[in-house]
């Protein structure tokens, strides 16, 4: 495509800034593209009505773009993109310009609008919750390549790089050299002496150095000793309450912490920690995830 | 709707740009206003008073010969005639020439935009008579454009553009061009970029893009700088008289002439307010209009 000057590609892109042309009114945007193609008036007039049902802005066809809200401004230049009929259509940073509060229903009503028409969205953002919520696939890029492709649930559960693992939501990483490697387990051991078990076999002799991570919501905090492999104790050093959860920072032996989270299923918090409390911290074996080094 | 109640110290900040206003711009025209009802007197100044009788009486003593001189007369005419064309091609020209420039200078890199337009406005350091001069110099029988073009046999007769209309205009156009490129650059320089850039992702070919978006967006520009080109240039009176013919007379010359030459005040002012209407009525027509088309914000 690089080739291929912008208006002969068969590709549209929705701007962050939208870039509605000012001096047109909503109904002259949204057709601009097919003026430009031209297409026949009565066709133009189809899809015109077409789009504006389809973006809900029936009956606003004559205002101009200084006369809608954010919201409708972001659903014209959805419109003006869709009319096309593209065989993708890129959306640059999409909620970028909107209130935090008008972002979850925007998402939801732009999720919408792709399943009706079904035409293959490309989103790009910097936003890891926007990215999960929205998309049926993630590409992680990093330095301009792609360096993950896969579902929201493939890319977090299974980050391929350490990269990609700490650029999406946050994680535990454990660094060091592979003692032992049996079919379906491996063990490793950190430079802080801490043993790991994962059930995942890692290609690659005893020696090589490789990481584990695991996500804060598998680690496992309580008072007693558990009976999972990877148990260590130590002392919770912050404890940060937000509602439905609790991040807590946890001190083994040394210089390394543990990071995890706890679901406030007690309402009354009659067994909450606090900090200073001595636990153990457990995850199961199939909740680390081995890393390349 | 709510009166805005102004305190004393509003009054009084609105009272001095107010004050200046009335005793240097209204008062004078006024009192030029006033001065085209007067007759002619061998006197000093050259004038009859407006309020004198026989034996001491007050009595208005008006005189409408100007204005009919200025109707009547052919030559007054054509004055304004040739003014009003003169002024209409110069900014004419000076759009053809001026907005691609100002449209290149607002697309050039935006570190080196600053360079570019002081490159534009350059010419202004200098004197505005040595400029025309030079020009003389260039464009006369024996002057380099005529010798290179001779010698490099294109032409085989010297071309008389020296004291020809057409030198006014390209003296004009030259000398006002940053008047114009400076107002379209600003217009222009704030055209957002994404703009074309959708455009362009929307299909629109190059030229499809410049008519329907580059072209109405700056549409404010291009009549607020061919405004501020075409005022000064109908009542030029240098630029014709140095390079142009005295065949084609045009207002600033003849209001020179009446002024300086036949000490006929009251006729220099009457053609300074005809002028001045001249001017006004085209000029509010447009800033009426631009209202309109200048609502779109950006």
């Amino acid at each position: 495509m690089t080739g291929v000057p912008p208006f002969e590609r068969p590709v549209n892109m929705m701007f962050q800034s939208y870039a509605l042309f000012p001096h047109l009114t909503v109904a002259d945007n949204i057709v601009y593209g097919l003026k430009a193609r031209g297409t026949p008036r009565a066709e133009r007039d189809r899809s015109l009505n077409w789009a504006l049902e389809l973006v809900r802005l029936e009956g606003l066809g004559t205002r101009r773009p200084d006369q809608l809200s954010g919201g409708q401004r972001q659903r014209v230049a959805l419109a003006r993109c869709l009319v096309m009929k593209p065989a993708v259509l890129l959306l640059d940073e999409p909620m970028a310009a909107l209130d935090r509060s008008l972002r979850a229903e925007v998402q939801k009503e732009l999720a919408g609008i792709q399943r009706k028409v079904g035409t293959t969205f490309v989103l790009v953002t910097h936003d890891q919750d926007e990215a999960m919520a929205m998309s049926d696939y993630i590409a992680v890029m990093d330095q301009g390549g792609i360096v993950q492709f896969g579902t929201p649930r493939d890319v977090y559960e299974y980050p391929s790089t350490k990269f990609v693992a700490s650029f999406l939501g946050t994680i535990n990483l454990f660094e060091g050299s592979l003692v032992a490697c049996t079919a379906g387990c491996s063990r490793l051991r950190t430079e802080d002496g801490l043993e790991i078990v994962a059930s995942q076999a890692v290609p690659g002799a005893g020696g090589a150095g490789c990481a584990v991570g695991v996500r804060p919501e598998k680690v496992v905090i309580s008072r007693q000793a558990t009976a999972l492999p990877n148990s260590f104790s130590g002392t919770i050093e912050r404890l940060s309450y937000c509602g439905n959860l609790s991040h807590s920072t946890i001190r083994l032996s040394g210089r390394r912490t543990v990071e995890a989270t706890i679901v406030n299923s007690d309402h009354t918090g009659a067994n909450a920690l606090g900090p200073g409390d001595s636990v153990y911290v457990a995850f199961p074996a199939e909740a680390a995830v081995v890393l390349p080094a | 709707m709510k009166r805005s109640r102004l305190t004393l110290v509003d009054r009084m900040t609105i009272a001095i740009p107010f004050t200046w206003l009335v005793a240097f711009l209204a008062l004078p025209m006024l009192s030029v206003a006033a001065l085209s009802f007067h007759s002619v007197a061998d006197s000093i100044p050259p004038v009859a008073p407006l309020f004198a009788g026989p034996h001491g009486h007050l009595a208005l003593n008006a005189s409408m010969r100007g204005f009919r001189m200025v109707t009547e007369d052919p030559l007054y005419l054509s004055s304004f005639w040739n003014g009003l064309t003169n002024a209409t091609l110069t900014a004419a020209g000076c759009i053809l020439i001026g907005f691609p420039l100002a449209f290149a200078i607002s697309r050039s890199p935006a570190r080196r935009r600053n360079l570019y337009v002081l490159l534009a406005i350059l010419p202004f350091w200098t004197s505005f008579l040595l400029r025309a001069y030079a020009w003389m110099g260039l464009i006369r029988d024996s002057g380099p454009i005529n010798s290179i073009l001779l010698s490099l046999g294109v032409i085989h007769q010297p071309i008389a553009i020296l004291y020809t209309p057409a030198a006014v205009l390209l003296v004009m156009v030259y000398s006002y061009l940053p008047f114009f490129v400076l107002p379209m650059y600003a217009v222009l320089e704030k055209l957002p970029a994404d703009l074309l850039a959708a455009a362009s992702d929307l299909g629109a070919r190059p030229a499809y893009v410049f008519r329907t978006v580059t072209l109405p967006l700056s549409l404010p520009g291009i009549i607020s700088g061919a405004i501020l080109v075409f005022v000064p240039a109908v009542g030029e009176y240098v630029i014709p008289e140095l390079v142009g013919t005295s065949s084609t007379m045009m207002i600033g010359g003849i209001l020179w002439d009446e002024f300086f030459q036949n000490r006929d005040w009251p006729l220099a002012a009457t053609i300074a307010i005809v002028t001045f209407g001249l001017l006004m009525l085209p000029a509010l027509a447009l800033r009426r209009w631009t209202g309109r088309v200048g609502s779109v914000s950006l």
